[in-house]
């Protein structure tokens, strides 16, 4: 009888060198993101020194690279909500060398995305009106509402993935770590010691919160769509933009776990425990939602075009135009590839299944690019009294050292998670290697 | 080592894409004086003064955009030496704006034109440039008023020779404009006979809450006089009737009940759930054992 994994759970001594020790290579790579988050600290200085003229925004076209990012990220942390709430609550057999990493991709780029909207405000004095003065009609306030709550939720559900390996390491008498970190490891491992009762409530607790952060993600992410679509916007007043977000927002946060995955496997050499079936696995996933994807993102635009509205015309010439390349690689190549490369069983590899996650990654945010700007490049009534090259959006380098010192934030906070915990979540995958052998061991008395 | 090559290749490669095509660094101006693009146009405006504005603009790959704060010189031109009226910067938008008093105009040639001349003497950035207008001083004045239950804006238009005398102007369209919130709207426009002429004022044109009207009587580009406008406010206008009883829609002060009710329900739900796991994690710390 062939099994459907060979399953062995790694033991926290095989991380503990990594949390422990310190080397000068990782010295010199959080000296390197550093480096990059400081042009990004510089560019942001320039820009609240000279004002938001040195940004590609102008007063047409008023959303650009920074909301791009927002949405973006935003989206790869639901996805990440929405796949570590469905393996955990559904007990996924190969989730357990996936679910850390879903977890941290949810908070992480939870708390990188929002403060690209920072960026983006012009008077930063008056953010303050948006609590003060709460409109609930307002979509913007139903976002700040849902994100904040969705912040807490994945905080909560993060705390209790990570309670039974933090106490273990708190438990471990010759685990060498300054003293600061483990007083850290005392107050968040709650005087956990894996009782029978603490462990069943924790579990079920645990599962209370998946299924909360996934009912969460999803209703999150279309109130962030629904600030695009209740607009009349042509592009953006679409009946469908919430599950098309959903769906994109799933697309995207999965290949950024694809390629997290290869990452993490090569530096802390995982190959043992994160094989290729994993890889296929995930790749499998990443396929289904390319294809809900391309229905989305066909059924968008065919009633669009279908529709003739003048305005919706002059949206998708100019999409279809000046954006060719831009709307062929983020809408035919981008979903092609992972349909084509993980659906012919011969293809699948993993360095095939990663390569197609990293297209399908840039795919999306090319995708949402395509949705913010040439949108607001075509206005109902026509752009009028202004220079000629404020018309049209084009980033600037603020805007570009910005966004990738937001990469390099969000590196740098993957990197010192890895030094507080072990890149995989080990007492869950203890535990469903347990489960694996009492299955086995009652398939074989049967 | 080949396998580092194709990585640093690859992520060169995934950089281009995702920063090369939307991205574009602004881009210096060129180098060496540059050809500038100088518009100077005269207006007279209701209080009488002859208000004199240069905007200046310069091409580029992004098309016209303004130049900042360039010296323009202003002029009065004579039968003598002309005399000089001031020096504006242009500002942000690339616009000198100088406002002349009546008393500054000492010279009009015997067909009553009047020579104003604005220019750049140019520096090692960019080119000189100058440009001059004549235009004839056109006196317009309106008067509202009620001729036979009927709105009437009585409009005299007449301009000075250099005699100093004043001649009407005749055969010349005029038009009637209201201040809208953003731009002027144009209601009606008359004919100019022997330098006078009715516009009657059109029924149902809304007003301010007291019913009152900007009305302008305007002169445009005209290859004589240029602009020329007076302006006066009546009480013509329709009042409009803001106060409407709305109560539960999307724009009214209070947001819908059946929103509130989601809203609060949604929100007590999910921290209901949150204060729930809280309680769960603060009973596995007490059910820890001591010690």
């Amino acid at each position: 009888m062939s099994k459907p994994f060979e399953y062995s759970a790694p033991k926290l001594e095989e991380f503990t060198h990594d949390i422990e020790h310190t080397s000068r290579r990782w010295l010199l790579w959080v000296l390197l993101l550093v480096c990059i988050i400081g042009l990004g600290i510089f560019a942001l200085v320039m820009q609240i020194v000279k004002g938001h003229v040195i940004t590609g925004m102008r007063d047409n076209v008023v959303w650009g690279i920074y909301i791009v990012n927002f949405v973006f990220l935003m989206g790869v942390s639901y996805a990440g909500a929405l796949l570590s709430g469905s393996l955990q609550l559904f007990r996924t057999k190969w989730r357990g060398p996936i679910l850390r990493f879903a977890e941290l991709i949810t908070i992480i780029s939870l708390c990188i995305g929002p403060l690209y909207i920072l960026l983006c405000i012009g008077r930063l004095d008056r953010l303050p009106f948006l609590l003060m003065y709460p409109r609930i009609q307002s979509p913007i306030t139903w976002d700040v509402i849902a994100i904040s709550t969705d912040l807490v939720g994945c905080f909560i559900f993060l705390w209790m993935a990570l309670l039974r390996d933090i106490a273990r390491l708190r438990d471990k008498a010759d685990l060498r770590v300054p003293r600061w970190r483990k007083a850290v490891y005392r107050f968040l491992a709650l005087n956990y010691q894996d009782t029978p009762e603490q462990r069943k409530r924790l579990k079920f607790t645990k599962d209370v919160m998946a299924a909360m952060i996934i009912a969460i993600a999803i209703i999150v992410y279309s109130v962030l769509a629904w600030i695009f679509s209740l607009t009349l916007q042509p592009g953006w007043d679409s009946t469908i933009f919430g599950p098309y977000f959903v769906i994109a927002a799933v697309y995207s946060g999965t290949g950024v776990l694809i390629v997290l995955m290869a990452i993490y496997r090569k530096i802390y050499r995982l190959e043992r425990y994160i094989t290729r079936k994993h890889f296929v696995h995930v790749g499998i996933v990443l396929m289904v939602l390319a294809m809900f994807f391309a229905y989305f993102t066909f059924s968008e635009y065919l009633t669009r075009w279908y529709g003739q509205k003048e305005v919706d015309g002059r949206y998708l010439s100019h999409l279809y135009n000046d954006y060719f390349w831009l709307f062929i690689f983020a809408n035919y190549i981008s979903i092609l590839a992972p349909i084509i490369v993980i659906g012919i069983p011969r293809f699948r590899s993993i360095k095939t299944i990663v390569t197609v996650a990293v297209i399908s990654v840039v795919g999306l945010w090319l995708n949402r690019y395509l949705i913010i700007v040439p949108t607001l490049e075509v206005p109902y009534l026509p752009i009028q009294d202004t220079r000629e090259a404020w018309v049209d959006y084009q980033g600037t380098w603020v805007e570009l050292l910005l966004s990738i010192g937001g990469i390099g934030s969000v590196a740098l906070l993957f990197t010192l998670f890895g030094k507080l915990v072990p890149p995989l979540d080990v007492s869950e995958m203890e535990d469903i290697e347990a489960e694996m052998l009492e299955k086995e061991k009652k398939l074989v008395n049967a | 080592m080949k396998t580092n090559t194709r990585n640093i290749l690859a992520f060169a490669l995934l950089a281009g894409i995702l920063c090369g095509a939307p991205l574009r660094a602004q881009e210096e101006g060129a180098e060496g004086p540059a050809v500038l693009d100088f518009a100077f146009k005269y207006f007279k405006r209701s209080n009488g003064l002859y208000e004199l504005k240069a905007v200046v603009t310069t091409e580029t790959e992004d098309g016209y955009v303004p130049v900042r704060d360039l010296p323009i010189d202003f002029t009065h031109l004579t039968d003598a030496d002309p005399v000089v009226l001031g020096q504006v910067k242009t500002d942000y938008d690339g616009v000198a704006l100088l406002m002349v008093k009546p008393e500054d105009i000492v010279y009009r040639d015997t067909g009553g034109l009047m020579g104003f001349t604005a220019g750049f003497e140019g520096n090692e950035a960019w080119d000189m440039a100058y440009e001059e207008v004549y235009v004839k001083d056109l006196r317009l004045t309106m008067t509202a008023e009620v001729v036979d239950s009927v709105k009437t804006v009585h409009v005299t238009a007449h301009y000075i020779k250099g005699d100093g005398q004043e001649y009407p102007v005749n055969e010349q369209d005029i038009f009637l404009f209201k201040q809208g919130m953003l731009s002027k709207l144009q209601i009606a426009d008359g004919w100019l006979v022997e330098g006078e002429c009715d516009i009657e004022f059109p029924e149902g044109i809304p007003g301010d809450k007291d019913g009152n009207v900007a009305l302008f009587v305007s002169v445009l580009e005209h290859p004589d006089f240029g602009n020329v406008e007076v302006s006066e406010t009546v009480a013509w206008g329709v009042i409009p009737n803001y106060v409407t009883e709305e109560s539960g829609l999307l724009w009214t002060t209070v947001a819908p009940t059946w929103m509130i009710v989601l809203l609060i329900v949604l929100l007590a739900g999910v921290w209901g759930h949150y204060v729930y796991a809280m309680i769960q994690m603060r009973k596995i710390k007490k059910t820890g054992p001591k010690g």
